[in-house]
């Protein structure tokens, strides 16, 4: 075990939270992802963006071990904190606390506000009253949510926008304290004003936790990212910084892209 | 004849087999209201019957036939919501899931007659127990397991696929997850089912009448391993002896107040499915 972590100390760069090497993905015969390699710097955005097919939300969904379904198949590592994320001794379910998601259409459980922003935390850690309803106000504050919904807490957590059933989704996901947050088009179905807010929320959050965002929206990525990574058809076709990557792609497909939202590939 | 006028003849002959077939329901329903009604008094209701049933009311059927069945249901209960968990939840392998989807169909399908028989030969004569209400129960809760169990699996794999990933995605083990998403959100589901099978069980004779229950001469019974009077077979014998005028008109009241116990164990599945009906789909 020791062992284990002084070669990946040396394999990871210290200011990088997650490190995915060469994977290949298969469900059933479907060949899903090939030799994908990417880093995820810590506290920073890493936008991933490709056209509808390309792998984007299966890459997401390997890294917190949320597509183990029959078929599903992986060849390669994922590191996160010096742990091979796929080692068998590696414990599922506290990857999966530590890697929180939030997804494309809001997840909102029928019950009320209050509960749901305890759903996930009330089954890692027993909790006082007071404790709850710390919680609450923390994680309804980090979303900037509390003032909207504070007097009424105990409503249906159905009765709120869809706007504000995305901040809570985020809200509940950052009560379970993540150190990574993946985000699956989390602002696709929402209109632009609310879209805007939402990833005004996003910038806030990398201050204390490191976000991996999917997305079709380019100008999304331009506006929030600090990396940003292109797939096409299962690959990654080109990764690097926001700046350099929107201004200056080197793959004939990155620009066709950026420039057009399609891709050839 | 042209596409709307045959669209047209579809929708009248729809009509029409709705229409015959609520005739027919209500027919037999205002029959025995007419014929029943007429001997139901509190004291029918409420006093132990005598001469075989002849004279007297039909207080230890009632009461008879309300254990077995509730006994039924909390057998049933359990078992239905166990196995619809495990059918939903764990079983993946799609063959087995259509063998073991056959088999549930399969068992639904047997004649009551047989679950009567099956409890005669294994519990009355291999284990034993003598003619009993708990085995009439267990019997029964058998006969319902298949409509328990489908409502509460198809409860469950109407859950949309999001809950269950949201909250795995939380940290939660796979129990927790049933635990705190798919059993609440499927317990009324699951509930309506039993009360379906309760209302068919209430009813049956069949599989009770060998193994559970007595004719005449027994009141309530005072440990498990002792038969009851239950309506169903109380308006069997009645009926058997309709040459007399008053047992057959005991007997119209039995059946109006057998057909009520039926109507309240539907009316309350009912209620638990539009009352309770927790995932309707989000925006």
């Amino acid at each position: 075990m020791e062992h284990a972590l002084k070669v990946v100390k040396i394999a990871q760069d210290k200011d990088e939270l997650l490190s995915i090497r060469e994977i290949d993905i298969w469900f059933n015969e479907h060949h899903l992802l090939r030799k994908v390699s990417m880093s995820v710097p810590l506290n920073s955005i890493t936008c991933i963006i490709g056209p509808s097919g390309a792998g984007k939300s299966t890459l997401l969904r390997s890294i917190n071990r949320i597509n183990l379904e029959d078929g599903f198949a992986i060849n390669g590592s994922i590191w996160m904190n010096g742990k091979n994320l796929y080692d068998t001794d590696t414990d599922i379910y506290e990857t999966r606390k530590n890697i929180g998601m939030v997804f494309q259409q809001p997840c909102i459980f029928p019950t009320s506000i209050y509960e749901n922003v305890l759903f996930g935390i009330k089954h890692h850690q027993k909790l006082s009253k007071p404790e709850k309803v710390n919680i609450v106000e923390e994680n309804l504050k980090a979303v900037s949510l509390w003032n909207e919904v504070k007097h009424r807490l105990h409503d249906k957590a159905e009765t709120l926008s869809i706007g504000q059933q995305q901040r809570l989704s985020i809200a509940r996901t950052l009560a379970v304290k993540p150190t990574l947050i993946l985000m699956d088009e989390p602002t696709s179905a929402l209109d632009p004003k609310t879209s805007l807010s939402i990833e005004e929320l996003i910038v806030q959050l990398k201050e204390k936790y490191t976000v991996i965002l999917v997305t079709h929206n380019i100008d999304q990525a331009r506006r929030i990212a600090d990396k940003v990574v292109f797939m096409c058809e299962g690959s990654v076709v080109e990764q690097g910084t926001c700046t350099d990557l929107m201004n200056n792609p080197q793959e004939k497909l990155t620009k066709g892209y950026i420039s057009t939202s399609h891709c050839d590939c | 004849m042209n596409r709307i006028t045959k669209d047209k003849l579809f929708i009248y002959c729809t009509k029409l087999i709705i229409g015959i077939s609520l005739v027919i329901v209500f027919s037999i329903l205002l029959f025995i209201l007419y014929k029943g009604y007429k001997g139901l008094n509190s004291g029918f209701i409420l006093t132990e019957s005598k001469s075989f049933g002849a004279e007297g009311g039909i207080l230890y059927q009632i009461i008879g036939s309300l254990m077995l069945t509730i006994m039924a249901g909390i057998i049933c209960f359990p078992i239905a919501l166990g196995a619809a968990i495990y059918d939903s939840e764990y079983l993946k392998n799609p063959k087995i899931k259509s063998i073991t989807s056959t088999l549930i169909f399969g068992l639904n399908g047997v004649p009551s007659i047989i679950f009567g028989i099956f409890g005669l030969i294994f519990f009355v004569n291999i284990l034993g127990t003598g003619i009993s209400w708990l085995v009439g129960s267990v019997i029964l809760a058998f006969m319902i397991l298949p409509t328990a169990l489908t409502a509460s699996r198809q409860t469950m794999e109407s859950i949309p696929k999001k809950y269950r990933e949201a909250s795995l995605g939380l940290g939660l083990t796979k129990w927790q997850m049933i635990r705190s998403v798919i059993i609440p959100q499927s317990f009324s589901g699951s509930l309506t089912g039993l009360f379906i099978g309760l209302a068919r069980a209430i009813g049956e004779t069949a599989p009770i009448m060998f193994i559970a229950t007595a004719f005449s001469g027994v009141t309530i019974p005072y440990n498990f391993l002792q038969p009851a009077v239950t309506l169903p077979t109380h308006l069997l014998n009645l009926a058997q002896n309709a040459v007399n005028p008053s047992a057959l008109q005991n007997a119209w009241s039995t059946a109006l107040v057998l057909i009520f116990l039926v109507v309240v164990f539907n009316l309350t599945a009912m209620i638990l499915r539009f009352k309770f009906k927790t995932y309707t789909p989000q925006r």
